[in-house]
Formats: structure tokens, C-alpha cells, sequence
């Protein structure tokens, strides 16, 4: 009995050191080592309905019923050609989706915009990975930390955050539609992100 | 050299979720080559937007189209186009290195406007500041932020260094000075206009508006 339990225990805490635990991660996997259909398949499925409310929340929404549409199937298209890129020692596979999706709304903002770009999205906004033993474990615990108090947080934190990631609003918006001052907003925001221990202050 | 000064949170915020201008991101890139804390913040920033994105209120209602799985599939039938090389931020800044840059100016302090293609909020330029050389008391009405690259300047708040990130809003009036032994080279966002006053004032103005 003690033995199953410890042996659990280890696998468990294997499974959270390499991200076994992470499906998606693992389907991304096979899409890049195997081009493996029913995985990405599985994949879209799971993240396309999140793409696509994603886009359809933010400005996207706003230029026609086409366009959430047409970003899923930018962002599944790069997910299926980059998927060698993915490297789930480094990343739960949503955090390297939302990214991917993240940058091509910028893109398509940017192309609607007409705005001549001098600078690829990829440049500003993918930059290299820290790296180091460290660095890994605390980005895991970051992981199961924000997975499971993110549904704990006070609605009112949670909302502010859903304006300003979904619906691409900056803080001085959100003040502005919720009717409340800016620093309310930000005060909001900033005990949530020291509920998810997003926010550690710099050593000094 | 650790650095010092860094973007407030909500910036690093905007910064994560994607919807800073393109200048604005420049800036808080660029910081976080210099900053492994506010990167490893954004990074963790990056992991709250998956988790945000798989439980929008209305994501488990969402259905996508049979068709744009189709679509999807004919898309990735097709050659993927060539990736654009990736440059580094300073390579998109300064292509042929920052001598080369327009710069504007006589005097201790130069600005040479850096236009990225979308000015939507604001503007992006490198200032040079020779050593030693102070610039004059200005005050802002929009937000300054300001970037140290190499050497270092000082103000009635601190010291910076390179990495530092410095933001100044509306009610703030400062002259910074460059540190004596090297020339000071900062990048710098202004979102509406920078007012400048004393004697070099209406040449800044001038300049920054180019
Ligand atoms: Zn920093």
C-alpha cells in the first residue's frame, strides 16, 4: 500500500516535471514528428472554439462575422507549419497557442489598419526563451498555480483582466467603460497577479 | 549591471495580452533583453493569457465551422511561404548602425526619429546625449518613456543605467543629465508631444515633431 503511494506520488511529480500531464503538448508532439492528422484534428478542436471566441471578442469581431473565422484558420495553419518549434520542456501547449494567436491578431489588426510595417510581429513579441533549471521549475509551478487560482479570483478581477486580454483593452480603457477611476483598475488587476503570483517584486 | 528602473506592471500587462503599438512593444522588448525579472513576469503573463483563453465566458459555446477546418486543411496542403529572416530589435531600429541613423540636432542633444510603421499612439526616437550634457527642463502632456542603451543619465529622481526603464507622465518636469565619462544614447516613446522649455526648448520641439 505505502509503496503504490509513494510510487504515485513519484510518478505524479514526474508527470509535473516533464509535462507528461499536458495532452495538447504531446499532440503537438506527433504533429511534428509524425504529421499526424487525428492529432491535429483534436487539436483544432480543442483550440479553435478558443481561438475563435478569443477573436471574436477583441476588435477582430468588430470587422465582420468572417474574420474570427479566418483567424482560427491562420493560427491552426501556423500551429500544424511551427509545430516542430514547440518544445514542451519549455511550454504548456495553450501558453504557446495563446502566443501564436496573440501575434497573428496583431497581425491582422496591422493588415486592416493598412500600417506598413517595419518590423515582424515575431520580433517585438517572441523573444527568446530564458533558459535553466530553475527558471523551468518556476515556470511550472507558475503553470498549476495561475491553472488552478484563476477561477478563485474575485469577479471583479476577473473581469478586468478578461477586458484587457480578450477584448484588447488598455487600462485606461477599461476605466473608462467600467465608469472607475484608473487606479481602481490597476489595483484590481495588481492583487490578481499577486493572487497568481505573477507579480514578484524585483530584488533591489 | 542589474537593472533598476522597469515598465509598471499594467504595461507588461498590455505588453503580454497584445495590445501595445508597435513603438510602445519596441520599448518594453527591448527592456527585456536587458531584464530577466520583467521577462520572466511577462512570461508567466503569457501563461495567464492561455489559461483566459480557454475559459472565455463564451468559448465552450463557440462552434467552428466544418468549412474552416476544410479551409484549414487546403491551407496547410500548400507550400508553407519563406519565413522573413528574424532581425534583432536593434537591427530593425538601425539597420546600418546608429551612426547612420538621420540624426537631428546640432549641439549636445540629438534625436533621430525611428519609424516602425505604425504610429498609431505615439512616437519612437533615439536620443543621443553627449557626456556630461544636460538637457532642458521639460515637462510632458502625454507619457514619456525612456530607454537607456548605453552610458547612463541622471535626474532629481536617480541614476539610470543601461537597461533602465524610465516612465514620466503628464505631471512630471525634468532635465536629465548624461553622466560625465561616456555619451548617453537612449530610445524614447512619446505619446502625444514632449514640451520642451529653456533655450534649446523650441529646437527640441521642432525636432521631436519631425
Ligand atoms: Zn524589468
Amino acid at each position: 500500500m505505502a509503496s503504490a503511494m509513494i510510487d504515485m506520488q513519484q510518478r505524479k511529480a514526474k508527470s509535473r516535471m516533464d509535462r507528461s500531464d499536458d495532452e495538447w503538448g504531446i499532440l503537438l508532439e506527433k504533429i511534428a514528428r509524425d504529421q499526424d492528422m487525428r492529432a491535429f484534428e483534436k487539436i483544432f478542436g480543442h483550440f479553435g472554439p478558443q481561438i475563435k471566441s478569443f477573436a471574436r471578442t477583441s476588435s477582430i469581431g468588430k470587422l465582420g462575422d468572417s474574420f474570427p473565422d479566418d483567424l482560427v484558420q491562420e493560427v491552426m495553419t501556423s500551429v500544424w507549419r511551427k509545430a516542430h518549434q514547440y518544445d514542451r520542456s519549455k511550454a504548456k501547449a495553450s501558453t504557446w497557442i495563446f502566443t501564436i494567436a496573440r501575434n497573428q491578431r496583431i497581425d491582422m489588426l496591422r493588415r486592416t489598419a493598412k500600417l506598413q510595417n517595419e518590423v515582424l510581429t515575431e520580433e517585438i513579441w517572441d523573444e527568446p526563451e530564458i533558459d535553466g533549471p530553475i527558471v523551468d521549475v518556476q515556470r511550472r509551478a507558475a503553470e498549476r498555480l495561475i491553472h488552478s487560482n484563476l477561477g478563485a479570483l474575485p469577479p471583479e478581477q476577473r473581469e478586468v483582466l478578461g477586458k484587457v486580454y480578450m477584448e484588447e483593452k488598455s487600462h485606461q480603457d477599461v476605466a473608462n467603460e467600467l465608469g472607475i477611476p484608473l487606479g481602481t483598475v490597476k489595483s484590481r488587476v495588481r492583487l490578481a497577479l499577486n493572487k497568481l503570483k505573477v507579480l514578484v517584486e524585483p530584488a533591489i | 549591471m542589474t537593472v533598476k528602473w522597469h515598465p509598471e506592471f499594467d504595461l507588461l500587462v498590455e505588453y503580454a495580452a497584445g495590445n501595445l503599438c508597435t513603438a510602445q512593444a519596441m520599448m518594453v522588448a527591448t527592456h527585456l533583453q536587458y531584464c530577466p525579472h520583467c521577462k520572466s513576469a511577462v512570461n508567466k503573463l503569457e501563461i495567464l493569457g492561455g489559461e483566459l483563453m480557454s475559459k472565455t465566458p463564451n468559448s465552450s459555446s463557440e462552434t467552428v465551422s466544418p468549412d474552416v477546418w476544410q479551409n484549414t486543411l487546403a491551407a496547410i496542403a500548400k507550400p508553407a511561404p519563406k519565413p522573413q529572416p528574424k532581425r534583432s530589435l536593434m537591427q530593425r531600429i538601425a539597420p546600418n548602425g546608429l551612426s547612420a541613423l538621420d540624426w537631428k540636432g546640432l549641439g549636445p542633444v540629438q534625436t533621430a526619429h525611428v519609424d516602425l510603421g505604425d504610429e498609431r499612439n505615439g512616437r519612437l526616437s533615439l536620443l543621443k546625449i553627449r557626456a556630461g550634457a544636460r538637457v532642458p527642463v521639460h515637462s510632458h502632456h502625454g507619457n514619456e518613456w525612456t530607454l537607456v542603451l548605453e552610458g547612463g543619465f541622471s535626474d532629481h529622481m536617480g541614476k539610470y543605467n543601461a537597461g533602465d526603464f524610465v516612465c514620466l507622465d503628464g505631471n512630471h518636469k525634468h532635465s536629465p543629465v548624461a553622466a560625465v565619462n561616456e555619451d548617453c544614447i537612449c530610445m524614447a516613446y512619446v505619446d502625444e508631444q514632449l514640451h520642451f522649455q529653456g533655450w534649446l526648448g523650441p529646437i527640441l520641439n521642432r525636432v521631436i515633431k519631425l
